[in-house]
């Protein structure tokens, strides 16, 4: 059982990780508008078309 | 002929607009949407009809409203709505009409339409959309924009200082809940494995993890409850978070000591456990509160009117707010007036409906005192202002609103009194008992026996039921299209005695439909005529007749000629004329009816038609009032005639004492003021008064701002009777839950300090059964009630 004086810190160090990750995109603002980014993915692939039509057209 | 469906909004057809669009025929029904349908097209936007789920998502822009929006460029606009740095201008604006991907899509494609526009993003939460925009760009083209592809913005004049602090404090509130967490969990991972019978050596590792693990909570995450409770101190209060620093301080010395001397006193994870889910529950409580309606939102609706002013004989658009005394404004029939003033030049009528409740028109010439708030008529009205925006009629209503909100938030704090008593004699009782048995035993003994009672009846459970509960509650409202803006409601409901509705909306569609149609020429010539002279007019019960009309004939799969009337204008009440190949056609109200309301068609004063028109009673409304009779006093209070009034009392069986018609706002004031213990529901700005005077002040969908702002709640669904049935269900319910919850932490800290006293229980034993009954009082919350659940 000796090992876990070892594996419980590094435990406690990753989980650290995760909860600096976590605060980051607080502060980015992730957690602000919940609804819009579930209907947003959805338009991605959409969205690149819609550029690449773009570029055809400057390219024409 | 079949019927075509409208190639933009999916509608009937009923007078047609065609288009051959690149070598296909598109059918539309109205310009509106010929409109969007060519803006999409040519910028290769036509994806957006492929997004979107189904074609009833687009809606049809026959009813759009008429935006003007030139006042966007006013200088003096640009310098309090727009924000401007890195040399580019933003804005935001509330957009009405949003509501799916497709909508999403195209508002975020902006910058591709209008080349002027960097950058649009649309939070859907809260429809707000914000932009922006190169210096160069103007306000009232991107607005134009907007609204030419079927939605409506209103610029939001928000403090960008108060956003930012409000979304700061929001993340640092986060922030603190997952730090506490992260200490939280882990330290119960360790608790766990002690008293599991974890041996001596690791016992004492985690005890000493956990110690280091507590101190972030004891310097970062309880800082809000030092700062409550000393801020009351200050102010010499005591604040419930006072109990919570007291345990906190105790505990976390009692644990510390026994770390460095292995005593066998540890709490850390009591302590963790207590602070995280207090934490918890009160920002899910503040974030519900965000979510639901607020003030300064409504606020930025009513200021939003443009106003033509008259500046060295041009006429320039203006926001309202901007005007002064002594400037001159001009008002367009069917404008509404914005300030009180003196008419300088014109001769017209105006519907003062909104201020006095009357629907009879007043006549005014030069000289004449008109008010805010009233519509002008007939003809265009040169006005002198008066009056400064807070001093006009509507200003002076907005000021007795907000009197009559700030009276009633201050007088209600009961729930607070009671924890601050049972704070206060907790630590009392705390204080006697450390010293009973300092005297009669030792120092230690005493300590323990202080600590546990201060543990064990930790009003967490008293303070976490009422905040916990209540967001539940106002969360399965909105859900349902309730939007509580104070939460008082919820208590006050459960006093009131009475019920007060308006008709019109309340308890009525507010959808007028035709019952009788006499004709005396030819009855589909006649609609034809009504049809497109109705065109002409703004007023809802024009929209039902149209629609009426346009629904007779789509059912008969024929269309409906389009005629174009020269001189078309309305007159006061719900009349209209027009000539058509020089003969004049007038639209009125039939004289000497008071029992229904009507009008008559007339070509140079030749009868062609009386159609009769019926408001009918809301869908379910008379099983609903039949239920709510059974605990309440049901009246209804409206400015409409006796004879419409008394008609709708019978059908939903009201008595007739309790029907009062032909009311003024003030009336209607007075009324619910001598029923102090009275829900009141209505819909017009006349009812706003009332509204805010009422113990519970209700206003329904498609309300006027004014009684949205005077409201307690706001109905978002027109089912307004079932709504407010649901509103008392719940409110009743979760006053219930609390009432049962406090109760049962009350019963429980008594037994607590009883066995505490007795020294029959150690603080390890407290630390364990104090999470308990917070763990009991969040389930209770969260299961509810029977009633509620199968209700809402």
């Amino acid at each position: 059982m000796d090992i876990l004086f070892f594996t419980i810190p590094i435990a406690l160090f990753l989980a650290l990780i995760f909860l600096g990750v976590f605060v980051f995109s607080v502060f980015r603002g992730q957690f602000e508008d919940l609804d819009t980014p579930a209907y947003r993915i959805l338009l991605e692939e959409k969205n690149i078309k819609g550029k690449n039509n773009d570029s055809e057209q400057s390219g024409n | 002929m079949s019927v075509d469906k409208c190639d933009h909004c999916g509608e009937n057809i009923v007078v047609r607009y065609n288009e051959t669009i690149e070598g296909v025929d598109k059918n539309f029904c109205c310009l509106g949407c010929k409109s969007v349908y060519k803006i999409l097209q040519k910028n290769q936007l036509q994806d957006y009809y492929q997004l979107r789920q189904d074609e009833t998502h687009s809606i049809s822009l026959k009813n759009k409203k008429e935006a003007k929006f030139k006042y966007l460029d006013d200088p003096e606009f640009n310098q309090s709505f727009v924000a401007e740095n890195n040399g580019q201008k933003e804005i935001s604006f509330y957009v009405e009409g949003v509501h799916c991907a497709a909508c999403l899509w195209i508002l975020e494609k902006l910058p591709e339409i209008d080349s002027s526009i960097l950058s649009a993003n649309l939070n859907m939460s809260t429809s707000t959309l914000t932009i922006k925009f190169a210096l160069n760009g103007k306000l009232s083209e991107i607005a134009n924009l907007i609204s030419d592809l079927g939605y409506y913005p209103h610029p939001i004049l928000e403090n960008q200082d108060v956003r930012n602090l409000k979304s700061k404090e929001n993340r640092k509130d986060i922030t603190r809940i997952a730090v506490s967490f992260f200490c939280t969990g882990n330290i119960m991972l360790f608790a766990f494995s002690n008293y599991l019978g974890a041996d001596q050596s690791m016992r004492v590792f985690f005890d000493l993890l956990s110690g280091v693990l507590f101190l972030p909570i004891l310097f970062y995450g309880a800082i809000p409850f030092y700062k409550n409770s000393f801020g009351a101190l200050k102010s010499r209060q005591l604040s419930i978070d006072l109990p919570i620093v007291l345990a906190i301080f105790l505990g976390a010395a009692l644990s510390y000591l026994s770390l460095i001397t292995s005593l066998d006193h540890i709490y850390f994870d009591t302590l963790t456990t207590l602070i995280f889910l207090i934490l918890l529950s009160r920002f899910l409580l503040k974030v519900s509160q965000q979510k639901s309606l607020n003030q300064e939102n409504i606020y930025s609706f009513f200021s939003n009117i443009p106003t033509k002013k008259v500046v060295d004989g041009e006429e320039v658009d203006v926001f309202t707010r901007f005007l002064k005394v002594d400037d001159e404004i001009v008002v367009y029939p069917g404008e509404t007036i914005p300030l009180d003033g003196v008419v300088l030049a014109g001769n017209s009528s105006t519907n003062n409906s909104l201020i006095t409740g009357e629907i009879k028109a007043v006549k005014v010439s030069p000289e004449s005192e008109v008010f805010s708030g009233c519509i002008n008529n007939e003809e265009k009205l040169k006005i002198k202002v008066t009056k400064s925006i807070s001093d006009s009629q509507l200003g002076l209503i907005l000021k007795e609103v907000e009197q009559g909100w700030q009276q009633k938030t201050n007088l209600m704090k009961l729930t607070d009194k009671v924890t601050k008593y049972f704070v206060f004699s907790q630590l009392i009782i705390s204080v006697l008992v450390f010293l009973f048995f300092l005297f009669t035993h030792n120092f230690e003994v005493a300590y323990l026996r202080a600590l546990t009672l201060i543990i064990i009846t930790c009003p967490c459970a008293l303070g976490l039921t009422p905040p916990l509960t209540i967001t539940l509650g106002l969360s399965k409202l909105a859900k349902n299209g309730i939007l509580v803006k104070d939460e008082k409601v919820l208590e006050n409901i459960q006093l009131a005695k009475n019920i007060f509705f308006d008709k019109t909306g309340t308890l009525t569609e507010g959808n007028f439909q035709i019952i009788k149609w006499e004709s005396y020429f030819d009855q589909e010539k006649e609609e034809e005529l009504i049809f497109n002279l109705e065109s002409y007019s703004s007023h809802p019960i024009a929209h039902s007749i149209r629609e009426y009309i346009a629904q007779k004939w789509s059912e008969k799969r024929s269309e409906l000629p389009k005629l174009e009337f020269k001189g078309a204008r309305e007159l006061p009440g719900i009349g209209l004329e027009g000539s058509l190949n020089n003969t004049l056609f007038t639209i009125k109200p039939i004289d000497n009816e008071t029992e229904k309301t009507s009008f008559e068609l007339r070509q140079d004063n030749e009868l062609l038609a009386r159609i009769y028109l019926e408001d009918h009673p809301q869908k379910e409304a008379k099983e609903v009032l039949e239920r709510l009779r059974a605990n309440y006093k049901l009246h209804m209070i409206s400015g409409d005639n006796p004879g419409v009034v008394n008609r709708v009392g019978d059908l939903l069986g009201f008595p007739k004492e309790q029907i009062y018609s032909q009311i003024k706002p003030k009336q209607k004031q007075e009324i619910i003021a001598a029923h102090p213990d009275s829900i009141m529901v209505g819909d017009g700005a006349n009812d706003a008064i009332a509204i805010n005077s009422a113990l519970v002040g209700v206003a329904v969908a498609n309300s006027m701002d004014l009684s949205l702002r005077a409201s307690h709640v706001f109905f978002n669904n027109p089912n307004s009777l079932v709504s407010l049935e649901k509103l008392i269900i719940v409110a009743g319910e979760t006053v219930r839950i609390i009432k049962r919850n406090v109760s049962f932490s009350l019963i429980y800290n008594m037994i607590g300090i009883i066995l505490a006293i007795m020294g029959l229980i150690t603080p390890l034993l407290a630390a364990i059964l104090m999470p308990i009954s917070s763990f009991t009082v969040l389930a209770s919350s969260l299961i509810s009630t029977k009633k509620m659940r199968n209700n809402v």
